[in-house]
Parts: structure tokens; sequence; C-alpha cells
């Protein structure tokens, strides 16, 4: 499967498929982590947060691959594990990688920690729209198969559900933000 | 659709790009406007981002999963999970109601010696502050100032009391129920009592009555908290919450109980608009605590929010004030209160899972049935691929008439808490104490012990431990996620199949030679830095420091000779699919067995053994670490003893030699040891003088 391919899974939400052949590259990202002092439940970490950096990254229409998939997401890993490792030991720094991945990693780590109660509120949203928000905005499913898997009478009814999940989403939000 | 809903779907549109060129621009213009509009799209926009970030951090998950599947799992492991779910049957059949009951009698008879001295000290109380033999006040009383006492009491009828709500009548361990704290409620004082947790609890004066709501001048105040896993479990407290649009986990932090009964045994209540108060000590911080109450229908019903006073950050992990006391008016008598998040995660099918009799106690008296002393066992659930932990208890065992009670330690139950992420695992040794049974299979539950004794394998996969390692009485298991019901096998099948994946896991784990060395070469240089005494510092899994030796060149053997009790790396060196290496934790496998204060001569000279002894045992296959001092044997198996001097000699005790020192009557076994260090010079020597295969 060439890189392509992958994006393109990804952007039409099939990520299983596309992460299995991602995967692939945890034993080069594992031995450089382990090279570097890291135990390999740290590798397994910052390879699974690389991962997510580029998912959201190819997902974007305007992304365009400039490199192979595998130097992209060795550069990320590569570049999360040494901003990690730069706050735990200030003097371990050592090299950054090259500048193109910089700016998602970081706009990554700070959102993560920033969202991570958001994160955590929107998942007493409640099983069913969990599903509905998750197959419609992630895996891009239409709003036809969403109404059959749910058992749904119809597709207008799962939309309407849809908003109404939207809706106590942004209800949590705004508490949030408060907050 | 709602003027709100309509909104929400013209800015998805927006925001998929799905609106032409006039439409979006008209939309931007109005939100440039509206800086309401402006505010709903950019919380839109957030919603969608963390959904996605959600999302694909639970697909990657899922994908580490698969990987690592991939890699280490063969199908055969499958077995595993019928034959499990057959011997959680087989021991429920097996459970001993008659032996619960005798155990509940003697308990009983204990509560009852106690109470003799509480009684009198509640006589006591009684003819000294109340002159007055009735417990209901006609009149009005006269306010004293507030006068808290200490709790004193525990009555009879309390502590022998009956489960009174439905779900502590279905406990199948009301005997290991969490006892009440009681204290005694005088109206011109109220009541005040602090609880073994810290928090308190506060009566106001004047503020009890009785059914017909006269004020009452004396009664017993109950109070108890439900803190962990093992007392929610031993109390049958459910742990659902019907959401109007789900069913939900519910995630405790704690919960209390209080209740009030005049001197009569009648139930009391909080006159309308008098509170009560309780400080109570969470057991946890969360971001999101709600407060729940159950009552006698079983369901939960949410009482308010508790708001978030304060937040700060102590190494970097967020810690959450709540309002310390809460001041809610609540009747009590015939209510439980309940301090409760909401469980991130929905509970599935787990009904209908639990409708095929594998319910929760079930897997309690299963665990309660089958396992070794001095094991801790959780019940977790795996819902929607995550966990969840929903019990855990720590045993303490007693043998009758051939079958296991469990008994509940309480004292020891202060490091058992779980969470979300697992078990905490030394990441530098890949060691573990903990061991875990996953059936991924359909039910999603799994089953877990943890046993300090215990240093095995684990396989963390992410901030979720996945695949792990499980010890049961019949081997060292490793196992992973299981897909699919396979047919019933004996054990022993089972257990040499599993012993072949071990080696198998450990060859994939290791598959790529640079990983190897790396990972190796790391642990070496951990071992350099821990000092010089390298295998007794060298906290590792046994095979990674074979690994280790074999790399670092020729080795004395003497660095193969056991210096400690748990490492004993020439034996491990020899375990293989034919031959298993345990510690004296696994004693249970000898059968027969008896216990040993030997002598060891060498050369009708008496030897002093410091190094720990091996038993090797051949109906079991395998040999067993103990101390020379004392040790077990097997009164039937063909056995020998391996011992090791601290200057590296070995010695051997043959198994004829070893059967009529056993057949000796005098109280102290004297062991006639040769010297074998000629012969073994290499772990293959070892195999060939043990007669193992390889």
């Amino acid at each position: 499967m060439d890189d392509k391919k992958i994006i393109q899974l990804i952007r039409k939400g099939a990520h299983q498929k596309a992460l299995g052949r991602l995967y692939e590259n945890f034993p080069q990202v594992k031995a450089f982590i382990l090279k570097e002092g890291g135990t390999a439940q740290q590798a397994e970490d910052i390879f699974q947060d690389a991962l997510v950096i580029c998912l959201k990254k190819w997902s974007q229409p305007e992304f365009e691959l400039t490199s192979s998939l595998t130097t992209y997401i060795y550069g990320v890993a590569k570049f999360t594990w040494r901003n990690e490792a730069r706050k735990r030991t200030p003097q371990m720094a050592g090299d950054l990688v090259d500048g193109f991945v910089e700016d998602e990693v970081n706009d990554f780590l700070i959102e993560e920690k920033k969202y991570e109660a958001l994160d955590q509120m929107l998942m007493t949203i409640g099983e069913k729209c969990s599903k509905i928000l998750k197959w419609f905005y992630f895996e891009k499913m239409s709003m036809k198969d969403i109404a059959q898997k749910l058992d749904f009478q119809s597709e207008k009814s799962a939309k309407t559900q849809k908003y109404k999940c939207m809706e106590k989403a942004k209800g949590l939000a705004v508490s949030f933000l408060k907050h | 659709m709602r003027k709100e809903l309509n909104q929400i779907e013209y800015i998805e549109r927006y925001l998929l790009n799905q609106l032409n060129a006039q439409e979006k621009q008209a939309f931007e213009e109005a939100v440039e406007e509206d800086e309401g509009l402006k505010k709903s799209v950019l919380q839109q926009q957030l919603v969608q981002e963390r959904i996605f970030a959600i999302a694909a951090k639970e697909e990657v998950r899922k994908a580490a999963k698969r990987y690592r599947l991939k890699r280490m799992i063969k199908p055969w492991i499958w077995i595993l999970s019928s034959i499990l779910v057959l011997s959680f049957a087989f021991s429920l059949i097996n459970f001993d109601s008659d032996l619960k009951e005798e155990k509940q009698v003697s308990k009983v008879e204990e509560v009852a010696i106690e109470n003799v001295k509480s009684k009198k000290e509640v006589e006591e109380v009684i003819e000294s502050e109340s002159p007055v033999n009735a417990d209901v006040l006609p009149v009005q009383v006269q306010q004293e100032p507030v006068k808290y006492i200490q709790p004193i009491i525990q009555p009879d009828e309390i502590k022998n009391s009956k489960p009174h709500s439905k779900w502590l009548k279905e406990s199948v361990f009301s005997h290991l129920m969490v006892p009440f704290d009681s204290v005694l409620y005088k109206q011109n004082s109220g009541a005040y009592l602090k609880y073994s947790s810290g928090s308190v609890l506060s009566i106001l004066p004047n503020s009890l009555v009785n059914s017909k709501g006269q004020k009452l001048k004396l009664a017993y105040v109950y109070y108890r908290e439900f803190r962990d896993q093992a007392d929610i479990i031993s109390s049958n407290i459910p742990m659902v919450y019907y959401d109007p649009m789900d069913t939900l986990n519910m995630k405790s932090y704690g919960m209390y109980e209080v209740r009030a009964k005049s001197l009569n045994g009648t139930e009391c209540f909080l006159e309308d608009g008098q509170n009560y108060m309780v400080n109570f000590q969470k057991v946890g911080v969360d971001k999101e605590i709600d407060f729940f109450e159950l009552e006698n229908d079983s369901i939960w019903r949410k009482r308010n929010d508790l708001m978030v006073t304060s937040q700060f950050e102590t190494g970097g992990a967020p810690m959450l004030n709540y309002f310390s006391e809460i001041r809610i008016p609540l009747r009590f008598g015939n209510k439980e209160m309940i301090i409760e998040s909401i469980g991130t995660l929905s509970r599935g099918n787990v009904e209908e899972e639990f409708s095929r009799k594998r319910s929760l106690k079930d897997f309690i008296v299963h665990l309660l049935t089958r396992r070794e002393p001095s094991m801790i066992g959780s019940i977790e659930y795996n819902v929607d691929k995550e966990f969840k932990i929903e019990a855990a208890v720590k045993m303490d065992y007693e043998l009758i008439k051939d079958s296991v009670i469990a008994m509940l330690d309480k004292s020891n139950l202060t490091y058992l808490r779980f969470n979300l992420s697992g078990v905490e695992i030394n990441e530098d040794v890949k060691s573990i104490n903990y061991v875990l049974v996953q059936d991924f299979n359909d039910l999603g539950y799994s089953f877990s012990l943890d046993n300090s004794l215990l240093t095995q394998y684990a396989y963390p996969v992410g901030k979720y431990h996945v695949l792990l390692k499980m010890v049961t009485r019949e081997n060292q298991i490793f196992i992973g996620e299981v897909e699919k019901d396979l047919p019933n096998k004996g054990i022993n099948e089972i257990e040499i199949a599993m012993r072949r994946v071990e080696s198998e896991a450990y060859e994939s784990e290791f598959s790529s030679k640079e990983l190897k060395m790396s990972e190796i070469n790391s642990k070496i240089e951990i071992v350099k830095n821990a000092g010089e005494d390298f295998s007794k510092k060298a906290r590792f899994n046994d095979r990674i420091l074979s690994e280790m030796m074999k790399n670092s060149g020729p080795i004395k053997l003497s660095y193969y000779v056991d210096r400690g009790h748990d490492i004993n790396p020439l034996m491990t060196s020899i375990s293989s699919v034919n031959f298993g290496v345990f510690n004296c934790d696994q004693t249970y496998r000898i059968k027969d067995r008896i216990a040993i204060n030997g002598s060891f001569y060498v050369n009708d000279s008496l030897k002093n053994f410091t190094s720990a002894l091996k038993v090797v045992d051949y109906n079991v296959n395998g040999a067993f670490s103990f101390s020379p001092d004392y040790f077990y044997i097997s009164k039937t198996s063909p056995s020998k003893l391996i011992l090791f001097d601290d200057n590296g000699s070995i010695y051997a005790v043959s198994e004829e030699k070893l059967k009529s020192a056993l057949a000796s009557q005098s109280k102290t076994i004297r062991f006639d040891c040769d010297d074998v260090t000629d012969q073994i010079k290499t772990p293959d020597d070892l195999r060939a003088f043990l007669g193992i295969k390889k």
C-alpha cells in the first residue's frame, strides 16, 4: 500500500486499515527511544501520540505530502520524545528534529493538556451520542448508515438526534470554557 | 426541528465546508455581526475537534492492541477463555454454603462478646444523662450548649443486623459487609461521629423525630462508608445509573449511609427543615463529581452537582477541592446516600451478559473459592474496549474440610488501589506484581490477581495494560486478547501450550536483533550503574538476565548461582516447555507435600547452606526454590535436591538418598549431599544431570 492510498483511507474514515500499516513503523521508533534511554512503555506512548498527531494532520484536505509517511511519523515521534525528555531533564535537550513537524507536535501537546477535562466531559454524553458523533465526524459514516446501525426509524430522526447530541456536547464545552 | 438545532445544522455545514460560496459569504458576514453566533461556531468547532481527537486516540489504542496480537498471540490461546468459564461454573457448584454459615456464626459470636461491654456503657450514659425513661419528649426541651459525644456503642441489633435493602439482601457477602459505627444522639447535644476514614457526621440537637413527628430525646445514629471496590462488592450495591439516554456505569468516590433508630428499634427521621452535616473524605479526585442517592428500589437518583471550589496542581496532577461540607436537607431512614461520579463509559450489554449466570458475584465466589492465600483479586469489566474496574477484594483464606473459605482482610486493603490505567509496572525491569486474566471474547470482563511474590512479564500497551500474564494454580500463563470460543481441552494441555507461548512471545518480542541488542544494552547499563553486585541488583526478568550474560562474554558459573531467593538464573536457564522453575509461592503444585526441617551433610560433616535450595520434583516436572532451613517436598513424587554454597560449588541429594532420609523416623532429617560441582559447569550439564529434556 503506498502513502497516497494510506492518506485516502484516513480521509475516508477507514482508520484501522491505515493504522495497521502505519504501525509497521513502530519498531524503528521504539529502537530510537530505547537508544535514547527511554523504556518500551514510553516508546508505545510516544508512538501512539505521534499517530494521533498524524491522523489529525493527514485528515485535513489541505495537507500535501512532501516526504514519505514513514519519515513524517518518525519525525513527529522523535520530536515528541525530545520535547518530553526536555521537560523531564532540560540538559538532555539534544538536537530537535527538522522544523516541519514542530508546530503540529507543539499544538497537539498544548491542546491535549488544555482540553483534557473537556474530553472527559465529552465522554459522559452517553453511548448513543458518542457513537453518532464519532461515526459521523471521525469515521465519516453517512447518516443513512448511522440510522441503520442504531435502529433509527429514518435518516431524518438520526440527524435530529445528532444535532441534539451536538447541542449537549456544546453545553459541556460552554461549561468547560466558563471554568 | 427547533431553532437551536437548525442553527447547529447550519454551523455544521459551514464547518464541513458544505455551504456554497454565496451561503458561506452570507454566513461569515452574519458571524462577524453576531457575537453570540461567533461563539457558537467556535464552540461547535472545538467539540468537533475534540471528538476527532478522542476517537483518534481510541483507534490508535485499538491498532496497538492488534499490532501486538498479530505478533504474539497464537490461535490456540482462545482455548483459555472457554476453559476459564467452565472452571468458574465448576467452582460455583462446589461452593460450600454450609461452611459459609459456619464462618458467619463464629463471627457473630465474637461480636456478641464485645457487645456486652457496649451495652453496659450505653446504659450508663442513659442513666447518667437521662432521668426520663421514655425516648419521646412530648414537650419542648431546654436547649443546652452543643456538646458532641464520641461514638461509644455498637448495639447487637445493628452489628448483627440483617440486610435491610433489596441490594443488600442479595449480597453473597453479607457477612463481610462493612459494619456501622454508631453514636448516641441526645436531644440536647445532637450527635457527632468521626469515622475511621476521617469523615465527620454531625447531627444537630433537637432534630430527630419518630414516624409520628414527635421529637426524640435519645436515638442511635448509625454511619458507615463504602470506600473501595471491596466494600461495594461485599454490599452488592448496584453501580449502574439510568440516564434518560443511556445506562451508565458509576464510578464511586466514596459512599456513606446514615440511619437512625430510637432505643426501641423503630426508624427515626430528621425533622422537616432540619439538616445534618457530613464532612466526607472522598477517596479520589475528579473534575466531575456529583451527589447521588440510592433508594430502596435500587435506583440511583442524582441529588445535585458538587461545585468545584478550587483547582491547583501538584506535581503536574490536577487537584480539586469540592465543597468540604455538604449541607443538604435530607430525610434519612430508608435512604442511603452516596457521592458518585458517573463513569465515562457506557455499561453496554452487561445486563445481558449477567443473564448468562456469570454475574459479578459469581466471579467473586469463584475468586474466593479458587485462589491461593494472600492474593488480591479484582473483577474488571471491559466496556467499549476500555477497562472499568468494578470490584477488588483482598483475601486471606482458611482451609476447612478441603474447601477454601475467604476472609476479607480489611487491614490489607490500603495498597489495593487499582486505577483505570491498570497497575504499577516497573518499566525498567518489565516485571510485574500483578496478573490478569481477561476474557475479551464477548463478556468483556476480566479477572486479576496480585501477589507480591510474583515477578513476571508484562506487556503494557499504551495506557492500558491489555497483554499481561496470568498466574493460576495450574501454571504461569501468558494471555492476550481472545476473539473466539475454542473447544474445551484439558488443563494440562493448555498449560503446556501456554508455556510454549511464553517462549514464543519472548522470541517474538526480541525478533529484531537490533532491538534485542539495544534492549539488552540498556539493561546492562542500568545494572552497571546499580553497583557491583550484579545478579542481586539486577531485578530483571531472568531471561533478559541470561541474555545479558550470554552477551557479556564468558560467565563464571558462580554468576548463575542463586544469591537471593527470587532470582535463580541457573535454574531458570533450564526452564523450558518440559520443565518449570518456580519459587516457593508455587508450593501447592507439590502433591502430598510435607514440610522439612533438615540438616545437610557433606562427607559426614555438617554443612550450613545459605543460598536457596532447589527441590526438583519429577511428577511436577519442575524445580522449587526454598530456604534450606525449611522447605516442602512430596512424600510420593520422585525428587532430588540441589544446593549451592557461597563458593559456587554445587551439591545434590540423589533420589535414593532422599527417599532413605525421608524414611527415617527422627525429628530432624539428615540429608547426605554429594559434591557435583565438577559435573555441572553449564546449564546443559545441569539439565543432563537432572535428566531433563531440552
